[in-house]
């Protein structure tokens, strides 16, 4: 398997009035082509600009993004043109995703008509592949996206994606908006094409079950760094970031006679603004020591292809180190 | 193996399923309001009446008879004389030129102009949108009748000094509006998802932002038409712009003024045109707005 | 009637659209003892905010209006009660949480005086002893009570939460309605919420329906649970009855398309095509397009929800003794 996707030190910045703000900050992560990256993360974690920085939607700050052997960190403007065709990007919200006066259609069609990618002729034909693919019916063709419902338009913003045959696509949050069996139905549909495309994912969420079912890596974000990264089931496992133990116990598991011991939280989000030399979590965090509050740590590998970002990790997991409450 | 197995039905021509076009859409939705009906025929009555002003009228627009001045409404004069002996109906319909004049091409003017200033604001930001919407506030600051007043009075009366007052007058509510919406739909998700499908400013502009800021711009046009032949009215009624002995509303409500005891006729009837025209322009606005808008649809 | 604190017999609310009516609650039962917390499950359009609002009478109308069936609250009929004793009734017996949190609160008015306003509308008390009571409140839900004077854009959405809890809660209603209260919290701060509510629930011995569609969330918070679909109530049951022992096969579709965090699915099992429309229901069971069980029988009749063990009630042909009389 080859690296399609290599990202180094990856930051974005944005300056406001109040100072500058952090919204990702040293991403560091490899990416395999046919597989699939799971990000999670909660609001203001930084995973949606972390992926419009990835498809040069945003420019980064700072960092180096090198796709399929080459460094796009910083693309001209052809090379930028010739990297839509590779990499496409599936939307969160179905309502605000598609222009509301294009038929579906015409919204499928576009890139290819941008692109040229074949004649007006053979045109419709390849739309009405596409959205077959997708499984929307072919009678929608000239349909407008405010006749149908979630699901259905984002199996619209699927077939767009998939219509310059890119190798990697990142999705942002594509089931969220959707309801439950809607959202199965989507998601069973992601991974058909994944094996029948070899099509490389990156999928942002903050439902973990979700990324745990669809994903081979994970990598749970908070407040713009990554603080760790291993694979799907090793996360599930064995966490190792006190963040991710958090996150993991607070999901409300579907099971009345699992009433899991919650870790709760203290406090709120602190401010990704001018955060400073710390550990973003410490203000939360239950284990947090007096060098938490002075240094930021560093991801290191702590287990093979297992990454953490936590000064006390190794002490967290052996017991050494117990909780402060 | 993909989820729904729906064999593509080559068999099925997709040129032949129909589309509806945002044409056919509006007056889909216009149709079912009849408000806007009413409006719309309300229109379309003055269009009639302006294009066959020669046939409708059964006299001359300055044909005096002094002997039959301030008759009263009857069969040979419906809506009476005025002081001049001239057949305030026959005036009201050749009238009705000068409204549609003002009326369109001072919507026009000013939508032109006001678009440009408020695409180029909304478009690029930062110091252009700063700076136009200064500029923009500043017109703002002064009251649209006392601006026309101030432009007439500068370059003088006629027709055409009267037009460029109320255009004026009218380029902020179209600078605002156009940049308003062209902010908000910037903002939306697809403009995103465009530029990630490679489509170029260019492109983005024309095929996803102008085309969903037309309904917005589409009702100010209509109700700015109807408060370009108020205002014309006003500037004709205060002496300014259109004076006697024309035919315009306006002049003739001011003319007609001294003889509101004596001879209620001569003020009342165009101050009625003038009010109606403008409730149906009004109605037919606001049902252009409701038809216009997607979200209603549902 | 006896233990039930609340109980609605065959309620019916249409929707008037242009010329098409929507049926968004058919014919829904359901019974609630003191104490106890109902979760109510469905998806999108499946009725569970329309049967809310009704029980509080506040269906908006038009275009909503209830055509049928009663809801008995402490005895009388709620749709009966006259518009004063419905103002009485809201806020002070039965309380409503919600959704969104951003748009619950009145951006222009502090949160303490929020929480006062329902303590001053429904007991005879002077400003100040409201005053008292809202900053309880705030210290009960977990919110320092010298924040009584900020205003709702100073809070995050968590917090915010709780504030909406506190005016709920305020007046110690016998009822609690909460509307997705979690829906559009982070995970980690709806851990703490529901932690809340639990707490808040067992202290105020508060009757609870949570409407959700999260089947983790009923889990952790719930005594019975009432599945929906196409606004009626196709199975019903405890906990353990629904969640170790499903039969409709809407509800074992439903916990067949949630990825589980505990095992490795290769592929979801979700239930195929889309919620009917509501202006057309089908004849017969309004499940039978999407059901992988559907006989001819099912789409010409319609079952009713029949008790087949005790507590455990589905509204399916597969289960009905009544099918066997009739044939």
């Amino acid at each position: 398997m080859s690296t399609l996707l290599e990202v180094k030190g990856l930051k974005k910045y944005f300056s406001t009035p109040k100072g500058m703000l952090h919204a990702v900050d040293d991403i560091n992560f490899t990416l395999e082509q046919g597989k699939t990256l799971g990000i999670v993360g909660e609001s203001g974690c930084g995973k949606s600009t972390m992926g419009r920085v990835i498809l040069h939607l945003l420019s980064p700050t700072d960092g180096q993004i090198v796709f399929d052997g080459k460094d796009v960190s910083k693309p001209d403007r052809q090379m930028l043109k010739d990297l839509r065709k590779e990499m496409q990007m599936i939307f969160q919200d179905p309502y605000s995703s598609i222009n509301p006066r294009m038929t579906v259609s015409e919204i499928i069609g576009e890139p290819m008509r941008i692109f040229k990618t074949c004649s007006n002729a053979d045109l419709d034909r390849e739309v009405v592949k596409l959205m077959d693919t997708v499984g929307l019916a072919t009678r929608l063709y000239n349909t407008y996206p405010h006749e149908l419902d979630g699901g259905r338009r984002q199996r619209i913003g699927i077939a767009r994606a998939l219509a310059l045959n890119p190798k990697f696509i990142v999705c942002d949050e594509p089931v969220s908006a959707l309801d439950v069996s809607i959202q199965a139905q989507i998601l069973n549909l992601m991974q058909d094409l994944q094996a029948e495309r070899k099509l490389t994912y990156i999928f942002i969420t903050h439902d973990l079950s979700v990324v745990k079912h669809i994903s081979d890596d994970i990598g749970v974000m908070y407040l713009g760094q990554m603080v760790e990264k291993c694979s799907s089931k090793e996360l599930f496992q064995r966490q190792l970031h006190p963040y991710t133990k958090a996150l993991l116990s607070a999901i409300p598991r579907p099971k009345p006679h699992q009433k899991t011991q919650r870790i709760l939280l203290r406090g709120e989000i602190s401010s990704p603004i001018d955060p400073g030399d710390r550990c973003r979590f410490c203000t939360r965090c239950i284990y947090a020591q007096e060098k938490c509050f002075k240094e930021s740590p560093k991801m290191e590998e702590a287990l093979p292809g297992h990454f953490v970002t936590c000064h006390y990790h190794r002490q967290i997991a052996d017991g050494t180190l117990t909780s402060q409450d | 193996m993909t989820v729904t197995p729906t064999a593509i039905d080559t068999s099925i021509d997709v040129s032949s399923i129909k589309k509806e076009t945002l044409l056919q859409q509006t007056w889909n939705g216009l149709k079912k309001n009849r408000l806007a009906m009413v409006g719309l025929f309300l229109i379309i009555l003055l269009l009639f009446v302006t294009i066959f002003a020669d046939f409708i009228a059964p006299y001359g627009v300055d044909d005096q008879d002094l002997t039959r001045a301030y008759t009263a409404p009857c069969k040979e004069f419906i809506f009476g004389t005025d002081d001049f002996g001239r057949d305030i109906f026959s005036r009201i319909v050749y009238g009705s030129r000068y409204s549609l004049m003002i009326g369109a091409v001072a919507a026009t003017l000013s939508a032109v102009i006001g678009m440009l200033i408020g695409s180029l604001a909304g478009f690029y930001g930062g110091k252009t949108d700063n700076i136009l919407m200064r500029f923009i506030d500043i017109m703002l600051a002064i009251p649209s009748t006392l601006l026309g007043i101030s432009i007439v009075a500068a370059l003088g009366n006629g027709i055409r000094n009267v037009i460029i007052a109320v255009a004026i007058g009218a380029v902020p509510a179209y600078a605002r509006i156009v940049r308003a919406s062209i902010l908000s739909v910037k903002e939306q998700e697809y403009i995103e998802a465009a530029r990630s499908i490679g489509a170029s400013d260019f492109r983005i502009i024309m095929h996803h932002i102008l085309p969903n800021c037309l309904a917005p711009i589409i009702v100010q046009i209509t109700m700015s038409v109807a408060k370009a032949i108020l205002e014309a009215s006003a500037l004709s009624f205060i002496g300014l712009g259109v004076q006697p002995p024309s035919a315009e509303w306006g002049a003739m409500l001011s003319a007609g003024r001294a003889y509101i005891r004596k001879a209620w006729w001569i003020v009342t009837f165009p101050g009625l045109a003038i009010a109606t025209l403008i409730f149906g322009l009004n109605l037919f606005g606001d049902g252009l707005r409701d038809a216009l808008d997607p979200k209603l649809k549902t | 009637m006896d233990e039930n604190i609340l109980s609605i017999r065959d309620l019916s609310v249409h929707f008037i659209k242009d010329k098409s009516v929507v049926k968004a609650v058919n014919h829904l039962s359901l019974d609630l003892k003191a104490g106890e917390t109902l979760g109510l499950v469905g998806e999108t359009g499946a009725g569970k905010t329309t049967t809310a609002l009704s029980i509080m009478n506040l269906v908006p109308n038009p275009p909503g209006k209830i055509v049928g069936g009663e809801i008995i609250f402490e005895g009388t009929d709620v749709l009966k009660r006259s518009k004063l004793e419905l103002r009485k009734m809201r806020g002070r017996e039965v309380s409503m949480i919600f959704q969104d949190p951003m748009t619950s609160l009145n951006p222009v008015m502090t949160v303490g005086d929020q929480i006062a306003e329902v303590v001053r509308l429904h007991n005879q008390c002077s400003k100040a002893d409201a005053a008292v009571q809202a900053q309880k409140m705030l210290e009960l839900v977990g919110i320092n009570a010298e924040r009584y004077g900020d205003y709702p854009h100073q809070f995050s959405g968590g917090m915010k939460q709780r504030v909406v809890i506190a005016i709920a809660l305020a007046c110690s209603p016998k009822l609690l309605i909460a509307d997705e209260p979690t829906t559009a919290l982070d995970v980690t701060i709806q851990a703490q919420v529901l932690e809340l509510m639990n707490d808040l629930k067992t202290k105020f011995n508060t009757s609870m329906i949570l409407i959700t569609h999260d089947l983790g969330v009923v889990a952790q918070v719930c005594d019975k649970v009432a599945i929906m679909y196409a606004g009626e109530i196709v199975e019903t049951g405890d906990l353990d009855a629904i969640y170790d022992n499903a039969k409709h096969p809407y509800t074992i579709g439903l916990f067949g398309s949630i990825p589980d965090l505990d095992n490795d699915t290769e592929r979801l099992s979700p239930i195929a095509g889309l919620m009917p429309d509501p202006t057309a229901l089908p004849d017969g069971c309004s499940f039978s397009p999407r059901c992988p069980h559907c006989t001819q029988y099912c789409k010409d009749h319609d079952p009713a929800l029949e008790e087949i063990d005790p507590g455990h009630s589905v509204k399916c042909w597969l289960y009905s003794q009544q099918r066997e009389v009739e044939e």
